[in-house]
């Protein structure tokens, strides 16, 4: 801080002022926050320990949904399958994310800027298009199916494509590569070039260079990234839903049923809960030694 | 071997257009003889070209014609990566997510020098730099003044033939800038390699170069030691870049070999030839360094040899006092005199005569 500022700051009535600033500029997103991520979450805790959704039984509160969902090992098999769909997703969209990425920030040069919007204008079509674009494209009569047949590779279309755990994977990649090459691109921006020279002057092969400062120096972007996939994913439930099948079905097609159909908004709670308890100790187990402030600089 | 470390011949740099930026010649045929062990100084304003040159001989940039020799070796088709050369860049370029320690070993890593060997010479560059135990700190937990170090020690402990260095006391406040130049010409002598040095500070470079090359827009204007491009200046710009001089149109009236007769600001005087010679009636101009004039108290009379002004700005500098002196031919002086307690002082306003040594007043010819 310059010492004017301090100065300053040292007056109790310019104190005040700053202190004032300060809560002027957090009020409207502490109010966001607090009306559409504290307060549903009180409530949906709220629901988590009611006997049931409406009626009498509203007003009882108990564990018996947690022990219910304790108990229910296929639940808690559809939440391991879809964290290892999430983290499948998450690792390739960083491993096609990267060389994109990184072709831009050093390769691409001054057409950088122009090639970075082309990459996420396909972000501005709707979501649900996009997923229901790769049905066409994944569906007996698309492309790949009309494809392996005229190739004569296979016998009958294949309906592996659509309706599978790889269809999801695959829509869910398309989707979120743009989002993951975004972070990694800002971190790859932000190395200043003159370590690349520093390291070629002293004596660093070009993979070396790569080795030794890029890659280190790209990790939080690269874990920007990771998260900002992963975090969502393990939750998804529109994918799976149209392109899943019965063998693409993940978590969050149960937590909607319990919600949507079932009616048991309790378990249902229980069940979001758990998946958010999980991914925040995830999340924290590979954030720790990266500063929060790397990945603000998305 | 040829006793020269590193040899530009007929070195050119342009950079090709870009946008609306047009094509721009940074180094215009550039010819310089860096002799091993020098300290030598590329000394010029901002955008002359200097960046430009230490990064063609580092190997970060291609010449667009002429060739870069190192050793003896030509250089112009070996990598950066393959050159007997460090650098030392001004925004040091310490890689932040090593400690001090794997900075300084970097070069030796990468070139697959076992650990047992790495660990003493980081020991020893770091002592050379005055940082010992600092090697398990984070660059970023270092002041200015020691990533600076850091950085020297890190391009060290390759041992260099030859150390460029950019700027490297440009961020440096002018305490510690002063007590860096005489470290660094201790460290110089303690390790013997050549260093090529990046500065647009003239009296950085007088004070710490064996030899300094001058240069504007992309030209190499003079090269010499410090106290023959202070004296004997080859064209007006240096004279004026290298300290503050003083100008007067003058017109030649006698000449020699040797000295010449001019007449400037009304009247007539000697003064030596700098750079070549003009005929009688030609235009020269006649240079005094503000330092080699007398200021003298008025006292009505004419006497011979002194010229009358009026002081008119008066600036108290400590050691010295700069006077601005308005000559009765209109032009201007500037006279700086070291302030002690025989010399008298004026103010603004008093009327001054003034003097100097006819082998202090040289004659340029533009
Ligand atoms: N990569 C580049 N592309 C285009 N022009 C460049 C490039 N590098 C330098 N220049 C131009 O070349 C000229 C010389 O630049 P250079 O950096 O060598 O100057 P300098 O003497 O080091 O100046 P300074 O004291 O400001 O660092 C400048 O006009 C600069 O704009
Ligand atoms: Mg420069």
């Amino acid at each position: 801080m310059s010492t004017r500022s301090e100065a300053l700051l040292a007056r109790p009535a310019a104190q005040l002022e700053v202190r004032q600033r300060i809560t002027v500029l957090l009020t409207p997103p502490g109010l966001w926050l607090l009306l559409f991520f504290v307060i549903p979450l009180g409530v949906m805790a709220l629901f988590s320990f009611r006997a049931a959704s409406f009626g009498a039984q509203r007003q009882v509160f108990t564990l018996e949904h947690y022990q219910r969902f304790l108990a229910d090992t296929s639940a808690q098999r559809l939440l391991w399958r879809s964290l290892l769909i999430a983290l499948e997703t998450s690792l390739i969209c960083v491993v096609l994310a990267f060389p994109l990425a990184y072709f831009l920030s050093f390769r691409a040069g001054p057409s950088r800027l122009m090639l970075l919007t082309i990459l996420v204008i396909p972000s501005w079509t709707s979501f649900l298009l996009r997923i229901l674009a790769w049905k066409v494209l994944l569906g007996s009569s698309g492309i790949f199916n009309s494809l392996l047949l005229s190739l004569g590779w296979i016998e009958e279309a294949a309906p592996i494509l659509l309706f599978s755990r790889g269809a999801v994977i695959i829509t869910l990649v398309y989707i979120w590569v743009p989002f993951v090459a975004l972070p990694i691109f800002a971190g790859l921006e932000r190395i200043n070039r003159h370590l690349l020279e520093a390291a070629e002057d002293l004596g660093s092969r070009p993979w070396q260079i790569f080795l030794e400062v890029i890659l280190p120096l790209s990790l939080p972007g690269v874990l920007a990234g990771f998260l900002s996939v992963f975090i969502p994913t393990v939750g998804e439930y529109v994918t799976p839903l149209l392109v899943g099948g019965v063998d693409g079905i993940m978590y969050g097609n149960l937590v909607q049923d319990q919600f949507a159909r079932a009616l048991n908004w309790p378990l249902g709670s229980v069940m979001s809960l758990v998946m958010m308890l999980v991914v925040l100790v995830l999340t924290f187990g590979l954030g720790r030694g990266v500063k929060v402030t790397d990945l603000a600089g998305v | 071997m040829s006793q020269f470390s590193v040899e530009l011949r007929g070195v050119c740099k342009t950079f090709p257009e870009r946008g609306e930026r047009q094509e721009l010649a940074a180094v215009q045929d550039l010819n310089l003889q860096i002799r091993a062990g020098e300290f030598f100084t590329l000394l010029g304003p901002s955008g002359c070209g200097k960046s430009t040159t230490l990064r063609m001989i580092a190997g970060f940039e291609t010449p667009t014609a002429g060739q870069i020799r190192i050793q003896d070796q030509a250089m112009n088709a070996v990598p950066a990566y393959r050159r007997p050369v460090n650098m030392v860049f001004q925004d040091y370029a310490l890689f932040p997510h090593l400690t001090v320690a794997q900075n300084v070993e970097f070069g030796l890593k990468v070139k697959g020098v076992p650990k047992e060997q790495r660990d003493p010479a980081v020991k020893e560059a770091l002592e050379l730099v005055q940082l010992p135990g600092h090697g398990d700190r984070k660059p970023e937990e270092l002041s200015g003044g020691q990533q600076q170090r850091v950085a020297l020690a890190r391009a060290l402990i390759n041992r260099p033939a030859v150390l460029l260095l950019d700027e490297p006391l440009g961020a440096l406040d002018l305490k510690l800038r002063k007590a860096m130049q005489f470290e660094l010409k201790q460290i110089q002598s303690q390790v013997g390699c050549t260093f090529v040095y990046v500065t647009h500070d003239q009296e950085e470079a007088l004070k710490m170069s064996d030899r300094v090359a001058v240069m504007s827009q992309g030209w190499l204007l003079q090269v010499g030691n410090p106290s023959s491009i202070y004296e004997k200046p080859a064209t007006r710009f240096v004279a004026d870049f290298i300290g503050e001089t003083n100008f007067l149109s003058a017109r030649v009236l006698k000449a020699s070999n040797g000295s010449v007769l001019v007449e400037a600001a009304g009247r007539e005087m000697l003064a030596q030839w700098l750079n070549g010679h003009a005929k009688v009636g030609e235009d020269v101009t006649l240079t005094v360094r503000p330092e080699r004039i007398s200021l003298f108290t008025a006292n009505g009379g004419h006497r011979k040899g002194r010229l009358h002004g009026v002081a008119q700005d008066v600036t108290y500098l400590g050691t010295d006092t700069l006077y601005r002196v308005g000559l009765e031919s209109g032009e201007g002086l500037l006279v700086r005199v070291q302030n002690s307690s025989g010399v008298p002082r004026f103010s603004s306003g008093d009327q001054v005569e003034l003097s100097w040594d006819p082998a202090d007043a040289q004659a340029l010819v533009e």
